[in-house]
C-alpha cells in the first residue's frame, strides 16, 4: 500500500513537472488526472517558418490516445499563421513514472514536407547546464532533394 | 518522361551518396530494414557500390516484371534467398542501374507493407561534456509484432570516450525506457541514463528510418539529446 502511495505521489510529481513545463513547452492544461498530459512547443522548420504544435494525450492503460492535436506554421517575418494538419501522428509511452513519451508526425507547408520528432521526458527539468524544460525535438525536411545537392554529390 | 527518369535516377544516386557518406550508422540488419521502409518520397538506404552504379550499362526492366533489386555490396541481402512483393517471390538480383532506380523505388514501395522489420540496431555518439562523448549501441527485436524488446548481448553497451586521448570507459545503461511508435516505416524512441565521474547524463534518442534523407543535413541525422541531470 505504501509503495502504491509512493508511486502515486511520484506519478503526480511527474505529471506536475510535465504540466509546469517552463517557457518553450508551455502546457496549458492541467487536470487532477494522472494519465493526462497536455503539452506543446515551437520548432523551427527553417529560417523563416516555425511550427507551433499542441498535443493533448491520454495515457490510460499504457496506450496513448490523442485527445486533441493542433499545429500551425508561423511566419516569423510577418507573424502570419497557417493551420496545418499533423499527418500520421504516432505516439508511444515509454514510461509512466517518470513520464516519458515520444511523438512523430508530418507536416506539409509550401511544397516542403517535414517529419517532426518529439521526445518528452519530465526528468529533463533537472538539467544542470540549462535551466529550461525542453523536449528532445527535431525537424527533418524530407521533401525531394535539392538539385544543387544532387550535383554536389555527383561531383559536378 | 526521359527527363523525369533521369531526374529520379539522379535523385537516387544523390541519395545513395548521401547515405554512403554517413559513417555513424553501420549495421547489417539495417540494410533490410530500410528496403522495407522506403516509400516513394524516400530513398533506399544501404551501402551502395557507387563505382558499379557509374560503370554498369543501363538495363531496362519492365515495370510488370518487377524483381528484387539488390546490391552485391550488401551482405545482409545476399543472405536472404528470396524477396517477395505483391507480384510474387523473386531471387535477389545484384543489379542497380540508373534506369532500375525507378523500379527499385516501386519495389520498395510494394515491400513496405509486406516485410516489417524485426531487429534494429541503433548506434550513435553524443557529446556529454567538453571533454567526453558517449558512444552507445542499442539493439531491439520484436519490432515486427510491435512488441519491442532490447537485445541484451555484449553489443548492447555504452562507452564514455575521452575526446582528447580516445580512452574508452564502459558505463552501465540505467533505467532504459523504450517505445515503438510505428512498425513501417519503423519509428521508435528510447531514454536511459549513465553515470560518469559523479555526474548523471540522461540520453534520449529516436530512430526513424525516413530521416536519413533530410536535405538540410549534410550527414546522417539523429534525434538525440543529452541532459546532465546530476
Amino acid at each position: 500500500m505504501k509503495t502504491k502511495n509512493l508511486l502515486l505521489v511520484t506519478m503526480l510529481l511527474g505529471a506536475l513537472y510535465v504540466v509546469s513545463c517552463g517557457t518553450k513547452h508551455a502546457a496549458t492544461d492541467y487536470t487532477q488526472k494522472l494519465n493526462f498530459c497536455a503539452a506543446g512547443g515551437t520548432i523551427d522548420l527553417n529560417e523563416r517558418y516555425s511550427l507551433n504544435y499542441y498535443l493533448n494525450l491520454n495515457f490510460d492503460s499504457h496506450k496513448v490516445t490523442v485527445k486533441f492535436k493542433d499545429a500551425k506554421v508561423i511566419d516569423r517575418q510577418t507573424n502570419d499563421t497557417v493551420n496545418v494538419e499533423m499527418e500520421n501522428l504516432k505516439c508511444a509511452l515509454l514510461s509512466k513514472s517518470p513520464i516519458i513519451y515520444a511523438s512523430v508526425f508530418e507536416v506539409s507547408h509550401i511544397d516542403q514536407h517535414y517529419i517532426l520528432h518529439v521526445l518528452f521526458d519530465d526528468r529533463t527539468i533537472f538539467n544542470k547546464k540549462k535551466v529550461e524544460f525542453k523536449a528532445t525535438e527535431k525537424c527533418y525536411n524530407v521533401a525531394d532533394l535539392d538539385p544543387k545537392r544532387i550535383e554536389q554529390y555527383l561531383g559536378k | 518522361m526521359k527527363t523525369k527518369n533521369l531526374l529520379l535516377a539522379t535523385m537516387l544516386i544523390g541519395a545513395l551518396s548521401v547515405v554512403s557518406c554517413g559513417t555513424k550508422y553501420v549495421a547489417t540488419e539495417h540494410v533490410i530494414n530500410n528496403i522495407d521502409s522506403l516509400s516513394s518520397r524516400y530513398y533506399v538506404d544501404y551501402k551502395p557500390n557507387v563505382d558499379y552504379l557509374k560503370s554498369h550499362p543501363l538495363k531496362k526492366i519492365e515495370k510488370d516484371s518487377l524483381v528484387a533489386v539488390i546490391l552485391k555490396s550488401s551482405p545482409a541481402m545476399q543472405k536472404s534467398e528470396t524477396v517477395s512483393n505483391q507480384f510474387g517471390t523473386f531471387s535477389p538480383r545484384p543489379i542497380v542501374t540508373k534506369e532500375d532506380s525507378f523500379n527499385l523505388m516501386c519495389l520498395c514501395d510494394s515491400l513496405i507493407d509486406y516485410r516489417p522489420v524485426d531487429i534494429s540496431w541503433y548506434y550513435n555518439t553524443i557529446d556529454i561534456s567538453d571533454q567526453y562523448s558517449l558512444s552507445y549501441n542499442l539493439g531491439f527485436y520484436g519490432l515486427k509484432e510491435g512488441n519491442m524488446r532490447p537485445i541484451l548481448n555484449e553489443n548492447f553497451r555504452a562507452d564514455v570516450i575521452n575526446k582528447k586521448t580516445g580512452e574508452k570507459t564502459q558505463v552501465e545503461l540505467k533505467e532504459l525506457s523504450y517505445g515503438q511508435l510505428n512498425k513501417t516505416p519503423l519509428v521508435y524512441a528510447f531514454a536511459f541514463w549513465v553515470e560518469f565521474e559523479e555526474h548523471r547524463y540522461l540520453i534520449h534518442g529516436m530512430h526513424d528510418v525516413r530521416i536519413y534523407h533530410d536535405k538540410l543535413e549534410k550527414k546522417k541525422a539523429f534525434t538525440d539529446g543529452c541532459y546532465m541531470i546530476r
